[in-house]
């Protein structure tokens, strides 16, 4: 099944991630523990037996594998980890030319800064000084965060369980490891396409084989690096776009990209406050202003009402007295004009 | 503090209580300050 | 309580209880309760179409991130009336409040739903704390704000039962829960974007943004000025004969808000807009999914923030409507695309996402039992109108 389309792209998204990252809030770097173990799969040498998801079902105690490993017709869909089946081998076919198709096991990564532990608000996963990410389900909410976190699509969950559902995951046989055995796949892989060790003895093996047989790989270890490096490395002799592995992304840890934002929480907090009282102090002395300036107008209109008021009946009372005086000296003007007139008849 | 899941969860944890103590802290603050003023 | 003088029409009028109304959110609420017997008696599996590569789908999807969004009025309206002294908007605020009550109230009952074991919903708290998590941050926001929502909500009540020493108190509270509510506000809604921050690779780009929380909080503004409109533009009619301001005063509420959600609409385009260039994502318009991302913007955005401003300049109540409509589609449109329609947009499995009848009854279950309670309050207590004792108190 081709995916050439998957890698073109993932290209596109590494070119926009691999700039304008976002940080955590500290500059500092972590190594993460030391000596902790890894696998490498190298692709190149696997051969589609799934040997792996026998034994990995039988360490777990999972149902058996549905159909028979020598089933070709399983390969035609892109299969994904399911609750019952914690890793699953797909065949990468490109279409274009006639070379061998690829082989990959997919399972969880182990991340180095693990997403799925940044996004769990239970803190039920804890990375683990020996390597494994691990899950306690004890603490599980089921909220599926997680689930949706994951980058290379690893988790699962128990959906069919009303009550006590879980999510499900490749655990790097964790229980062996402390033991000192391999984990049930890596013991399980009969051409040696999956090694397990200490993660820096890894990444230098992974360079021995690239110095010996330099036509047969890409010169680039996937998981290295990539959002800051994971315990399942892969190896490959093509394009890992090709394989649904993203390579171009940014070597920042997602939880770096996950958190970044939450830095904002302490400071709002401690803004707002004085921010909003500052504002609604603002609001309520904007409001005594215009009511004083309203009753300044109402005041001095009324005042202006009054002043004119009194001016009118000033000017009536003169005018009335005018009137009266004018009243006054006309009826003594008749007055003296009649007695004239009495006088010389 | 090997990884840093374990530094952000240490932080962040703080963080949170810190925030939590300042912001309740604000309300005396406000009072002491704005006391006088409901005085006249 | 005698001596309120609104006279509701009761519910159990001459028909009793079997009103038309009753008996249909009667049927989707016991529809929803049965399929949510069967969540419980068999799994997640039995009543969603929820998988492996979508764990999220519409209970997340519509109860969670676009209930959250669409309760915005709440703060968006106490805010505008307690804070910033737009007393003309206060015959509103009850309301709005009372939208946002019951908005995050489904929003639990969501998660109810969905959870795979809600009964540890107090883990984080009590038990064990994940504070790396964006999602441990909105469920401690969200239900300090349900509380802060319902002591907002209780002026109503005690005014309703005569208790006037507990109005008094909840009453001299209004402006500290005002500011804590916008605190909380502005913290869950711009955290319910920054929860998809961490799946860049999950996530198609032109959705996916480094500032995707400041695009979550400016569009859940808008949502709750558009959701005060549609709520308003219901209640209002449903509940006439209490409402107690003359038309043209509501008038000039709705305008006012459709003044504002333009405003924020705008600012929302030119985020959006702003984001295609600080990722340099431009090429990306022509593909399909770029097409898909222009229908969204333009005609959930753009085309709402160009008809709220015709509608407040040319005073037209119906066009301001119409957009309020148009933003809270767009508005869901948006939360379900960065959910479960643009998520996983190119998994390897090529999975899709559609959810399944029974998701959606329950979904249309728990908006029924929403309006019911809304109504059933309303009916009752001063939420549409003021008490005859407190008017004109805050």
């Amino acid at each position: 099944m081709t995916t050439t389309r998957r890698g073109f792209i993932g290209g596109a998204i590494g070119a926009a991630l691999s700039t304008g990252t976002v940080e955590a809030g500290t500059t500092k770097h972590f190594e993460g523990h030391p000596g902790r173990y890894g696998l490498l799969h190298d692709t190149t040498l696997c051969v589609g037996c799934r040997s792996c998801e026998v034994a990995c079902k039988e360490v777990n105690g999972l149902p058996p594998v549905e159909s028979p490993v020598d089933d070709q017709q399983v390969f035609d869909t892109t299969r994904r980890t399911t609750d019952t089946s914690l890793t699953v081998v797909n065949k990468y076919v490109d279409a274009t030319d006639d070379t061998p198709p690829v082989y990959r096991k997919l399972q969880c990564m182990h991340c180095n800064e693990p997403c799925c532990a940044t996004v769990c608000l239970v803190h039920a996963f804890e990375k683990t000084p020996e390597g494994p990410v691990l899950y306690h389900p004890e603490l599980c909410m089921g909220c599926r965060y997680c689930v949706m976190a994951c980058p290379y699509y690893a988790l699962a969950y128990e959906y069919e369980d009303p009550l006590t559902p879980k999510v499900m995951r490749c655990t790097m046989c964790y229980d062996r490891i402390k033991e000192g055995k391999l984990p049930g796949c890596a013991e399980a892989c009969p051409t040696g396409a999956i090694t397990f060790g200490e993660r820096e003895e890894l990444i230098q093996v992974a360079h021995e084989r690239f110095r010996k047989h330099p036509d047969r790989y890409v010169n680039h270890i996937f998981g290295e690096h990539e959002f800051g490096g994971t315990s399942w490395m892969v190896l490959a002799g093509g394009s890992f776009g090709e394989l649904d592995l993203d390579e171009g992304v940014t070597s920042e840890p997602l939880p770096a990209i996950a958190t970044s934002y939450l830095g904002v929480v302490p400071l709002v907090v401690t803004i707002y406050p004085g921010l909003l009282m500052g504002m609604y102090a603002f609001s309520k002395r904007h409001e005594a202003v215009a009511k004083a300036e309203r009753e300044e107008a109402v005041a001095s209109a009324v005042a202006i009402t009054e002043e004119e008021g009194r001016k009118k009946i000033a000017a009536a009372a003169e005018r009335a007295t005018k009137d009266k005086e004018r009243a006054v000296n006309m009826a003594v003007k008749k007055a003296l004009a009649e007695a004239e007139k009495g006088d010389e008849s | 503090m090997n990884t840093l899941f374990d530094f952000l969860t240490h932080t962040k944890g703080i963080g949170y209580i810190v925030a939590g103590i300042l912001l309740v802290s604000f309300i005396p603050f406000w009072r002491f300050l704005t006391e006088r003023e409901h005085e006249e | 309580m005698s001596d309120v003088t609104v006279d509701a029409v009761p519910v159990a009028g001459r028909t009793g209880w079997l009103t038309p109304f009753n008996i249909i959110t009667g049927i989707i609420l016991a529809g929803g309760a049965i399929i949510l017997g069967i969540r419980f008696t068999h799994g997640l599996a039995a009543t969603t179409n929820l998988s492996n590569t979508y764990p999220w789908g519409l209970w997340i999807g519509f109860d969670v991130m676009s209930g959250v969004a669409l309760a915005a009025g709440g703060f968006v309206t106490s805010s505008a009336v307690y804070l910033f002294g737009m007393k003309e908007y206060k015959p509103v605020v009850r309301a709005a409040l009372l939208t946002g009550f019951l908005g995050y109230l489904l929003v639990v009952l969501g998660l109810l739903a969905d959870l795979g074991r809600p009964w540890r919903l107090p883990y984080p708290f009590i038990k064990s704390a994940g504070p790396t998590s964006p999602l441990f941050e909105v469920s401690l926001c969200v239900a300090l704000y349900l509380t802060v929502l319902l002591i907002e909500s209780t002026p109503a009540v005690f005014e309703w039962l005569g208790l006037k020493k507990f109005r008094k108190i909840v009453g001299s509270l209004t402006i500290a829960l005002t500011i804590f509510g916008l605190i909380l506000s502005t913290m869950h809604q711009s955290t319910l974007g920054a929860m998809v921050m961490v799946a860049p690779t999950r996530l198609h780009p032109l959705w996916y943004s480094g500032h995707i929380p400041v695009h979550f909080f400016v569009s859940a503004v808008a949502a709750g000025l558009a959701m005060v409109i549609v709520e308003g533009m219901i209640s209002h009619r449903a509940f006439h004969h209490q409402v107690e301001i003359t038309e043209e005063h509501f008038h000039r509420i709705n305008f006012g808000l459709a003044k504002a959600a333009s405003v924020a609409l705008a600012v929302y385009f030119s985020i959006k807009v702003v984001a295609l260039a600080l990722e340099d994502e431009w090429h990306l318009l022509g593909t399909g999914w770029g097409a898909y991302w222009l229908f969204e913007v333009i005609g959930f955005v753009l085309l709402p923030c160009v008809l709220f401003a015709v509608a407040f300049r040319e005073k037209r109540l119906l066009l301001a409507r119409v957009a309020a409509i148009i933003t809270v589609i767009g508005i869901m449109l948006n939360r379900f695309n960065v959910t479960f329609i643009a998520f996983n947009w190119n998994n390897p499995t090529a999975e899709t996402y559609i959810p399944n009848w029974m998701e959606i009854w329950v979904t249309v279950a728990f908006i029924t039992f929403a309006v019911v309670a809304f109504r059933w309050i309303a009916n009752r207590m001063p939420i549409m109108y003021e008490h005859p004792d407190w008017k004109g108190v805050h």
